[in-house]
């Protein structure tokens, strides 16, 4: 997955899980402040990712990161450490 | 009740027949029946059970944001809320919101969560559901997402009484008003019921009307030929508020409420107690709280299921806690129009009680051409009538035997 496959599967999982119009998930939309994520937005979000990605990710993952760009790069890397 | 007054400042009905206060009055005097052949799902074969579906207008859909975490019933109670804080003229912001309350019943809270849940649990492996699967789907999720849109940190609470649900609601915010708990609670009910699997339930306790091809005349309340009520979706949120407190704002008041009698039936689950013993009683109750007499009542909203068992024993109860006014009291079912919506159901002819009150018109039970000749009374049909109405009764029962009647007077 190149960065912007990555990017755009990140878009559209945020869009489907928050219920938010995909043109405002931006790289510099924040989760929190701009989308909206609560807590249960994040475990759902998680779930999402996992069912995408095919693989056990951990909340974390999504705990550490403010913005979506931050989540498409912290995909990124998890990929590329496989 | 007394010292404390308590007001009806505020109206938001959400139903078959019209969204808004004005647009539900129009068509209650018009007699518009809001029951059609139900577009949502089919269950069993070809034939088609009349429903009270509701087609939310743009402005008031939920959004997909709010679609993903609320159940539909607590979306029709949004709308319900917006409506009534909007028509008192209420801005939370500028009130002490820590006195402001919620009270919203319900019968069955987030239906089609469940439904939907179930099914991803036998389809999906691994089960797994959505974090939000509890919070949707919980009776309270309605009281909870309107006490956060309006930041109320008064009092809240969520009557689960079936089909008494909104009426309970609407005695919990008189109390809270008057134990000095709250000044203003948003109170009433909400139902999303029109589901596969609760329509099948209501179909099996044989209290709903059989499918039908004449849909807009399937509820048919004291009619020689009522088959059973008519299952409809809606909510409607009442602004109940302390006399003294919406004098500060200026506020207009539609109605007081002047009191309320509740009894329960200790009898059956579905079957109401012989001769409507717990409806008797809970008008009597009602009309002893707030001081009236039976010759006080202008026009009675009956509870009207149009099942055979209820209307027969609304009217025993009517006939003997009134007396000899029980033959001039108008009295009409607004289950005609909208069909039955459950736990929202008493709020929605709470809001009909309120506005016969402050418009002097009695709206009409529809599709009543052959009353049923057992049941001798004054029942306004196919058309509304102009009445000077300075005190109306609003009766609710639910299954269990749960029995509610609301008393209103002119403020």
């Amino acid at each position: 997955m190149n960065n912007d496959d990555a990017l755009r599967m990140i878009r559209r999982v945020l869009s489907d899980t928050l219920g938010v119009d995909a043109d405002a998930v931006v790289p510099d939309a924040h989760l929190r402040d701009d989308l909206g994520l609560d807590s249960l937005d994040a475990i759902d979000l998680v779930a999402a990712l996992q069912d995408e990605l095919g693989e056990q990710i951990e909340s974390t993952l999504i705990a550490d990161v403010a913005t979506v760009g931050e989540v498409a790069a912290q995909v990124r890397r998890r990929l590329a450490t496989q | 009740m007394k010292p404390t007054r308590v007001l009806v400042t505020g109206l938001g009905p959400v139903t078959s027949i019209g969204i808004g206060a004005q647009a539900f009055h129009r068509a209650q005097l018009a007699g518009t029946s809001g029951t059609r052949h139900l577009t949502r799902f089919t269950i069993g074969g070809t034939e088609c059970y009349a429903a009270g579906e509701i087609d939310l207008p743009p402005e008031h859909e939920a959004s997909r944001r709010l679609a993903l975490g609320t159940d539909r019933c607590a979306q029709l109670a949004l709308v319900a809320a917006k409506l009534a804080v909007a028509d008192a003229r209420l801005q939370p912001a500028a009130l002490d919101r820590s006195r402001m309350g919620v009270v919203i019943g319900t019968g069955i809270g987030g239906a089609q969560t469940w439904q939907d849940s179930a099914t991803a649990m036998t389809q999906a492996s691994p089960a797994r559901l959505s974090s939000k699967t509890v919070t949707k789907a919980m009776c309270n999720s309605a009281t909870a997402l309107v006490a956060i849109e309006y930041g109320c940190m008064g009092p809240t609470s969520t009557p689960v009484v079936a089909c008494a649900a909104g009426a309970e609601a609407i005695v919990a915010a008189c109390q809270m008003i008057c134990s000095g708990e709250a000044d203003v609670v948003l109170a009433g009910g909400a139902e999303a019921p029109l589901v596969p699997m609760v329509l099948a339930g209501f179909a099996g306790t044989r209290a709903l009307a059989p499918p039908t091809d004449t849909p807009h005349a399937a509820s048919r309340p004291f009619s020689a030929d009522r088959v059973g009520f008519v299952l409809a979706e809606g909510a409607a949120i009442l602004v109940i508020e302390a006399a003294d407190h919406a004098a500060r704002r200026g506020a207009h008041a539609l109605a007081e409420i002047a009191g309320y009698g509740r009894t329960t039936d200790a009898f059956h689950v579905t079957a109401p107690a012989s001769d409507g013993d717990g409806a008797r009683r809970a008008v009597e109750a009602a009309l002893r709280n707030a001081g009236l007499t039976p010759d006080d009542i202008s026009y009675i909203n009956a509870h009207g299921t149009a099942t055979v068992l209820n209307d027969e024993a609304e009217v025993r109860a009517l006939q003997r806690a009134l007396g000899t006014a029980a033959k001039r009291v108008p009295v009409s079912s607004t289950k005609s129009q909208t069909g039955h919506a459950l736990g929202a159901s008493a709020a929605i002819e709470a809001v009909a009680a309120v506005q016969s009150v402050s418009t002097g018109t009695i709206p009409p039970t529809i599709n009543l051409t052959t009353p049923d000749p057992t049941l001798s009374m004054d029942f306004v049909s196919s058309a509304p009538r102009r009445a000077d109405v300075a005190a109306a009764l609003s009766n609710s029962f639910g299954f269990g035997g749960h029995n509610v009647v609301l008393a209103f007077t002119r403020p």
